[in-house]
């Protein structure tokens, strides 16, 4: 089992009164699978896929990751489980951009204090899977959109993953280039066995995925 | 690539900004700098003065200002030289030796220099630091002399011109102070022009450690032709008897010279030793006002620099930074700001220093080199004690609320 949530909660604490954008979402994914989560604007996707990535405390509940809470002290305020275990895509792209897209991949590396020559071999080998050969040293502003997400993709994958989290990956991109983008995953997730959930409001991307949770009103249907 | 070099890529592709940020700091350290390298030249100066000096009476005319001592006789008001001739004549007794001078500044090469016109026998008679130059014998060496100085010198103005001056310096030779020497590249027997005319310098003194290395000495007469002064000097230094100044020297000087001002250069320098001491206190309250000042502005600054970059705090979070991490981004960059301002801060107050050093006042002033230590030293302090709250509500951003912002 790759991972196992229990009962998660989260409620959000806002000067309007409480949102609960998370109420008691039990389930599991195992490993190789490509999990999409869909449902409406304001459901609870993208509240749901930054918790399971630790990027977001829920206010209850617990989520194991290969058996063991990921809460535990030993990860550092989380830090650890992301920089180990997790590659996280966004809708923005979210690349640094004053740096190369060499050493926008390079940066999880860094974190892991891998040698110089190693860190530039295995990004550049990287924007290489993901088509991108001759682009290592533009900037992201000096890429299209469809582009920097590659960037991204190769920058979620340098940490080696157990579980790559994306946000609605294609949404800022046209028909084309967005299957381009899941045709990637869906090859990382099947040639490399790579666990994925993505959130996705599209039909087209949705019929990627191999299991599928829905929300609504922050509860599974 | 280390995490750390992120600082170096912004730093780069954000030049202007963060030189903006520095703006406070690099000045603030420039003016402390500046005062500091002035001070410090005018402190060495007095340090030694008062045992190289040979004449210690120092009469001025009344409008100059003692101030400074080192600038008192630049470009002051003058008076006439047949004073030489009325002290000379009333026959005082522990007067030993005289020394008239004009002082002025010219333009020598292009260079700022203080020209001083001497009566070369008197003046040299009257400084035995230059004396171990080889410059002039043993016989010239100064005594409290018993003897009237009256007697010794009827027809003083030539015969002792005639019999020493020429010996040592002819009407168009000059002594070059070591300094001034090395700043306009003058050496022994070059010919150079001052106004017009040309002289030959006759010998480049031994460096004394006082404000005659950074200046050029001409005979008195010549000096007064080229610059159309025609028998006036703004300065007379008399070498006095220690006794016979406590038996008040000066009181009789002034007697005899009522529209003049004398003192004792113990007098002036310890005037000088005071305005050095104020001009410490005055960077010390400096040192502090930047202290403040340029840490709240440095924190201001990366303040905004935090919120600008909190997208990507967010994704660093993300890709699993720990929030220490970030933190030490945010006080690594405070620190190469702070370097950056400490060495622009140096540098401008350096040359600051040296300029206003060598107009205001006629002082060689140097880059004191320990300085550049301090003001890094001092500027990454501020910078980085400045920019630890900015930093430290950069490491808690919560990374998501960013996430979800395109
Ligand atoms: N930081 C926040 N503070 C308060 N409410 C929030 C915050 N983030 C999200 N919400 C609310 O929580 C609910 C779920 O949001 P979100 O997970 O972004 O939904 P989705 O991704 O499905 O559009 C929404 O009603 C949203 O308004
Ligand atoms: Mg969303």
């Amino acid at each position: 089992m790759m991972l196992r949530v229990e009962k998660l909660s989260k409620q959000y604490l806002h000067a309007d009164g409480p949102v609960n954008a998370l109420q008691e979402i039990t389930l599991n994914i195992e490993k190789g699978e490509f999990a999409v989560i869909t449902g409406p604007s304001g459901s609870g996707k993208s509240t749901l896929l930054l918790t399971l990535g630790g990027l977001i405390k829920p206010s209850s509940g617990d989520i194991l990751f290969k058996d063991q809470t990921i809460y535990h002290p030993s990860n550092n305020g989380l830090s650890d489980f992301r920089r180990l275990h997790i590659g996280f895509v966004m809708q923005n792209f979210s690349l640094i951009p004053y740096l190369s897209a060499l050493k926008n991949v390079m940066i999880p590396l860094a974190l892991q204090k891998t040698v110089k020559e190693t860190q530039r071999k295995r990004a550049t080998d990287l924007l290489e899977s993901v088509g991108l050969k001759d682009r290592t040293n533009h900037l992201p502003r000096e890429l299209s959109a469809g582009q920097q997400q590659r960037v991204a993709i190769a920058r979620a994958m340098a940490n080696n993953p157990s579980l790559l989290l994306a946000d609605e990956p294609t949404g800022n991109l046209d028909p084309c280039l967005a299957l381009e983008i899941l045709e990637l995953l869906k090859a990382f997730n099947v040639e490399k066995g790579i666990t994925v959930i993505m959130v996705t409001h599209s039909p087209v991307a949705a019929d990627f995925g191999t299991k599928r949770i829905h929300l609504k009103g922050g509860k599974l249907v | 690539m280390s995490l750390y070099s992120l600082v170096w890529h912004e730093l780069w592709h954000r030049k202007s900004q963060m030189i903006s940020g520095l703006l406070a700091i690099t000045l603030g350290i420039g003016v402390i700098v500046g005062i500091r390298s002035i001070t410090v030249v005018s402190e060495k100066a007095v340090a030694v003065n008062l045992d190289n000096l040979g004449a210690n009476v120092l009469i001025l005319p009344q409008g100059a200002s003692v101030d400074d001592y080192y600038s008192a006789d630049i470009d002051a008001p003058t008076f006439p030289e047949n004073y030489v001739e009325r002290v000379v004549t009333s026959a005082l007794p522990g007067v030993d030796n005289m020394s008239p001078k004009l002082t002025r500044r010219v333009k020598i090469k292009g260079q700022n220099v203080v020209l001083t016109g001497i009566l070369p026998g008197s003046e040299i008679a009257s400084k035995p630091i230059w004396q171990t130059a080889g410059l002039i014998g043993d016989e010239l060496q100064v005594i409290c002399a018993e003897t009237n100085p009256a007697n010794s010198s009827s027809g003083f103005k030539d015969e002792r011109l005639q019999r020493k001056g020429i010996d040592s310096l002819g009407l168009y030779d000059c002594l070059a102070g070591s300094e001034a020497a090395k700043r306009t590249g003058l050496s022994e027997g070059i010919k150079f022009k001052i106004k017009g005319a040309e002289f030959n310098v006759a010998k480049i003194l031994p460096e004394t450690g006082t404000v005659d290395d950074d200046r050029i000495f001409a005979h008195l007469h010549t000096v007064q032709k080229l610059l159309g002064i025609k028998d006036q000097i703004s300065a007379i230094e008399i070498m006095g008897c220690c006794n016979a100044i406590s038996d008040g020297l000066l009181g009789k000087l002034r007697n005899i010279l009522p529209d003049t001002r004398i003192s004792t250069i113990g007098q002036i320098v310890s005037t000088q030793i005071q305005t050095n001491r104020l001009m410490n206190r005055v960077s010390l309250i400096f040192l502090i006002i930047i202290f403040f000042v340029g840490g709240v502005s440095i924190g201001n600054f990366m303040w905004a620099n935090v919120n600008e970059r909190r997208k990507e705090i967010g994704i660093l979070l993300m890709i699993g930074a720990p929030k220490s991490s970030i933190y030490m981004i945010f006080l690594l960059k405070a620190a190469v700001l702070g370097f950056i301002g400490g060495v622009a801060g140096y540098i401008i107050g350096t040359i600051t220093g040296l300029i206003a050093g060598q107009y205001l006042a006629g002082l060689a002033v140097r880059p004191v080199l320990i300085y550049f230590f301090w003001s890094i030293l001092l500027s990454i302090l501020i910078s980085v004690f400045g920019s630890l709250i900015p930093a430290y509500l950069a490491a808690e951003i919560e990374p998501f609320t960013n996430l979800q912002e395109v």
